[in-house]
């Protein structure tokens, strides 16, 4: 009976060894999100980083805003705050833009690997490979408050929309987000 | 001993379990959602973004009396010949600027790039514009009914109610517990 359970002993140590023989396997460590906030990254020692996504930014500068006049609101184009396809309201105007993308890039090992164009998924990163985004500063040079239930003019994309809308001058978050996992490589 | 050769035994299993991500729930966001936070010990993936389709209705009145025919038939008897007084309706879009998906306070793309994985204590807000239909729109079971702005001819049921309309994208989350 004692032989059978050391039997038993050394074929379960058996196993075991062949679980500790599954070397390499990656283990999730976190996720990680990096902006050009987050300055330059390198992949740490016995980690493996997987670039999932790259999001371009999608940021507006707002540059005007001021009296429109009057605006009819009819069928094709009602009062977005009533939905009332009659009657005359006088408003404001507001002008934004897309703010600037070129320059915003990601780079790895110092290669520039987003264009117009960064769709090829999923980026594996081995220890001691250095990542870095970056992207153009970008301002907004009015500040206003448009209060709820109050029609507006987006100048940009002639559409009428509903309070409240506040935005505030100075900077404007301009940058592409990446999305990573962390894996811990399993020796 | 044979206790001692079992914990021997399970160890390297013990150590395959760390760091692994188990599912907690799914989650929806719109607009009415606000900012939302990554709790602590979980992860978020961020599997789709659905920009809304919101329509708002504007007019709903009497059309006049309109003769069916083989190239339009009665929406709600197939009837090709005969003619039927009804109402129309009249609608369009939802505003969709200003209409934004920001990660950790960054306005992104939606849908320029997926899955996005958020960390414990990363944010996602969804801001969209109000929308309101300015008339209700009441159409009988089986009484036709004309879609002025598609130019074509309905069968109701259909029911619209005047006043706010529901206008945010919809994002899908899948929340992950980390297992230390």
């Amino acid at each position: 009976m004692r032989g059978f359970a050391w039997l038993v002993g050394i074929l379960l140590l058996a196993l075991g060894q062949a679980k500790l023989e599954g070397q390499g396997t990656l283990q999730f460590n976190k996720a990680l999100i990096l902006t050009s906030d987050s300055g330059q990254k390198t992949v740490p020692a016995n980690k493996v980083w997987k670039v999932e996504s790259y999001s371009y930014n999608a940021n507006l500068r707002y540059v005007a805003y001021a009296n429109w006049g009057n605006v009819n609101w009819n069928s094709s184009n009602p009062n977005p705050c009533t939905g009332a396809t009659s009657g005359t309201s006088n408003i404001n105007y507001y002008s934004p833009s897309q703010c600037p993308q070129a320059n915003a890039n990601f780079f790895v090992n110092g290669n520039r690997i987003s264009g117009t164009a960064f769709t090829s998924f999923p980026l594996w990163l081995p220890t001691g490979v250095v990542l870095e985004v970056f992207s153009n500063p970008c301002y907004n040079t009015v500040s206003f408050s448009v209060p709820a239930n109050t029609p507006v003019r987006d100048d940009n994309t002639n559409a009428y929309l509903c309070g409240p809308i506040n935005v505030t001058a100075g900077a404007v978050p301009n940058s592409p987000v990446v999305s990573i996992l962390e894996f811990n490589i399993i020796p | 001993m044979k206790n001692w050769l079992y914990c021997l035994c399970i160890l390297p299993l013990w150590g395959q379990a760390q760091g692994t991500l188990q599912f907690n729930q799914v989650l929806v966001f719109t607009a009415a959602s606000g900012q939302q936070t990554v709790p602590a010990n979980k992860v978020w993936k961020l599997e789709s973004y659905s920009p809304s389709q919101a329509r708002r209705y504007t007019n709903f009145g009497n059309y006049g009396t309109v003769g069916w025919s083989t190239s339009n038939p009665n929406p709600c008897t197939g009837a090709t010949s005969g003619s039927t007084p009804l109402n129309y309706f009249d609608h369009s879009a939802c505003p969709s600027a200003n209409t934004a998906l920001a990660i950790n306070g960054q306005s992104v793309v939606p849908n320029s790039s997926q899955p996005i994985w958020i960390p414990a204590s990363g944010t996602i807000e969804i801001t969209a514009n109000p929308c309101y239909s300015g008339a209700s729109v009441n159409v009988g079971a089986n009484t036709p009914v004309r879609d002025h702005t598609q130019n074509t001819y309905l069968c109701g049921p259909i029911s619209i109610n005047a006043g706010t309309v529901a206008n945010s994208p919809v994002v899908t989350v899948i929340e992950f517990n980390i297992l230390p």
